[in-house]
């Protein structure tokens, strides 16, 4: 094998799976460094990606599309089979025995927040490389937080966003920094004084180094109707949040609404009315997506829960992302369980023709976590975690 | 008076044989005449030649089609290559079994096999089987899949070599590869603990 170019040493490095580069870097130096650089994770990235055309015979080999999944304060990368279906881990990671609350991924990078005593952390899987990132004061637990980057140099920045009453402190928190990952230090930006809300639960969306979230207009407490929705989205470039962006449909508070990510490239928004029988889930894909401007496509999936097994996915949960060749999306839930107080983590596999499949998750037992499944495209981006600290 | 002197089974086989031999006549007269020119290529129906020289002296002769199959050969021809083609890099019994590989992947005409799941799975079995052999003929293997470039070969080659590294320890890696482990105590435990970040099946 030493008598391989290194050409052809990395031909056949690129062929194993990203699980297991651990162990192929533990062998010697020269493949710690092979399994590490630019033109290796290119060649890594073309044989995974090997052709749309080639998913459903990898499938038929038990090669799933791989997603992200936060499970039970567990990071895992599972391997998603539509064809039978199953949902495997394939790979876990030891996180020095840290339990994770919530997870956002952004050009293979993933910023975590812990359980327990709530602390920030970017990651690179791909790399094995984290740094802890140290609040400028304190971590609020209201703050909202998320990854991206500016474009032109592709720096990397940290936001941190509350916008909250506290009933404790008896005041509202209103502030905005960010951390930049280069020079390992927070700025406050001053003029923040939004117009609008983002519920507790929601998530925001990474998509081509913004964020994006599902807002409402602030409104007096109490009042429910009449009060706008659109998506929101936090430029890393100019380092604002952006016009109100519409959506394909109205949502009042309560309603389940969750973003995805389809092809790093657009925005998927899923639909599910508050209200008992279980209504319509509905599914819609942009056709374009950037801070300032979007444009919806048609409707992608429209499933009606109520002859199926009327599931409503609570607004905490909904966490999805879709297949477009095989017109499904996969819903996580969490179910109730047997025995009681216990739930399972549930995927539900649904397609606007009536098809439905279930693949159990697990038991959960953490009754304040949801399950959440995020894209993952490995990237060769250093996380230098030897910086001192301010 | 000249047919009722012929028996009945010259009459039989005159017929039985006459779409044959008529179709000799013509294709001997075409050939003879060429009206049209490149007619008589397509009417005679083996392909062209192509002969290969190796670098211990071997000489090897196959058809275009498949020594098409190599990148390299196939640029050769078409920047009008005639005689015969030598690759240096390349030893007889190497050559001998990528010339093997050629032949079975060829695609003639028609749907190439990978559409045909059934003839895809076939052709898998046929790979796997091929692929049996020893370490250092593999090796050699790549090396000549790359050097003539051939895809499918540098797939297959490379795919087999990775599948066998993909269940071993670190340790039987080194081994079988004859890797000398080049880590200070300290530093394996440096790459282990950021291997605790990375998705690793065995957390």
């Amino acid at each position: 094998m030493s008598d391989l170019p290194r050409e052809m040493e990395e031909e056949v490095l690129s062929r194993l799976p990203v699980t297991s580069l651990g162990e192929v870097r533990s062998t010697c130096k020269k493949w710690n460094s092979i399994t590490k650089g630019e033109s290796f994770l290119k060649r890594h990235m073309c044989e995974a990606a090997e052709g749309a055309a080639k998913k459903k015979q990898k499938q038929r080999k038990g090669i799933g599309i791989k997603v992200v999944m936060l499970l039970e304060n567990r990071v895992s990368l599972m391997s998603v089979n539509l064809l039978y279906p199953s949902i495997e881990p394939i790979g876990n990671i030891g996180a020095e025995g840290v339990g994770i609350s919530e997870i956002f991924h952004c050009d293979g990078l993933f910023l975590c927040v812990t359980t327990g005593e709530k602390k920030l952390l970017v990651w690179n899987p791909y790399l094995g490389q984290r740094r802890w990132i140290e609040p400028r004061s304190c971590y609020h637990i209201f703050d909202r937080y998320a990854l991206g980057y500016e474009k032109k140099k592709k720096k990397h920045k940290v936001l941190r966003f509350v916008n909250n009453y506290d009933p404790r402190a008896k005041h509202r928190f209103c502030e905005l920094e960010i951390y930049s990952l280069d020079s390992n230090s927070w700025k406050v930006v001053d003029d923040f004084t939004p117009d609008w809300r983002i519920e507790l639960y929601q998530r925001g969306l990474s998509l081509k180094g913004n964020t994006y979230w599902y807002a409402h207009e602030k409104s007096s407490p109490g009042r429910t109707i009449g009060v706008a929705d659109f998506l929101i989205c936090f430029d890393f470039e100019t380092e604002r949040f952006g016009p109100r962006l519409p959506l394909p449909f109205h949502g009042f508070v309560g309603d389940t609404v969750t973003l995805s990510s389809v092809r790093e490239e657009q925005v998927a928004v899923l639909f599910q009315r508050f209200g008992a029988p279980a209504l319509t889930v509905k599914i819609w894909i942009s056709t374009k997506i950037e801070p300032n401007a979007v444009s919806w496509g048609s409707l992608f999936l429209a499933v009606d829960m109520r002859p199926l097994i009327d599931v409503r996915f609570y607004r905490h949960a909904g966490s999805f992302f879709v297949d477009e060749e095989e017109k499904v999306a996969v819903v996580l839930q969490k179910d109730k369980g047997k025995p009681y107080p216990n739930k399972h983590i549930t995927a539900y596999i649904i397609a606007s023709n009536g098809y439905l499949k279930l693949v159990d998750l697990g038991q959960s037992r953490d009754f304040r976590r949801c399950p959440l499944v995020c894209s993952y495209v490995p990237s060769s981006v250093p996380i230098d975690s030897n910086l001192l600290h301010h | 008076a000249f047919v009722e002197n012929i028996p009945e089974i010259y009459i039989l086989s005159l017929l039985f044989f006459s779409p044959h031999f008529l179709y000799l006549l013509i294709s001997v007269s075409v050939l003879t005449m060429d009206p049209i020119p490149g007619l008589s290529k397509l009417t005679v129906s083996s392909s062209k030649k192509i002969v290969l020289n190796c670098s211990d002296g071997k000489s090897f002769e196959i058809d275009e089609a498949v020594a098409r199959k190599s990148k390299l050969i196939a640029d050769m021809i078409e920047s009008g290559c005639d005689g015969p083609i030598p690759l240096q890099n390349v030893t007889g019994k190497t050559l001998e079994k990528v010339i093997e590989y050629c032949k079975r992947h060829v695609v003639e005409f028609g749907p190439s096999d990978e559409d045909d799941e059934e003839a895809a799975e076939k052709l898998a079995i046929w790979d796997a089987e091929f692929i049996k052999v020893d370490e250092e003929t593999i090796f050699h293997l790549i090396l000549a899949a790359n050097y003539l470039n051939i895809e499918g070969l540098l797939s297959l080659t490379c795919k087999t070599v990775a599948d066998y590294i993909k269940d071993k320890t670190p340790e039987e890696v080194r081994q079988i590869f004859g890797i000398e482990n080049d880590y200070t105590p300290e530093e394996e435990e440096a790459v282990r603990k950021e291997n605790v970040w990375a998705f690793d099946p065995n957390q």
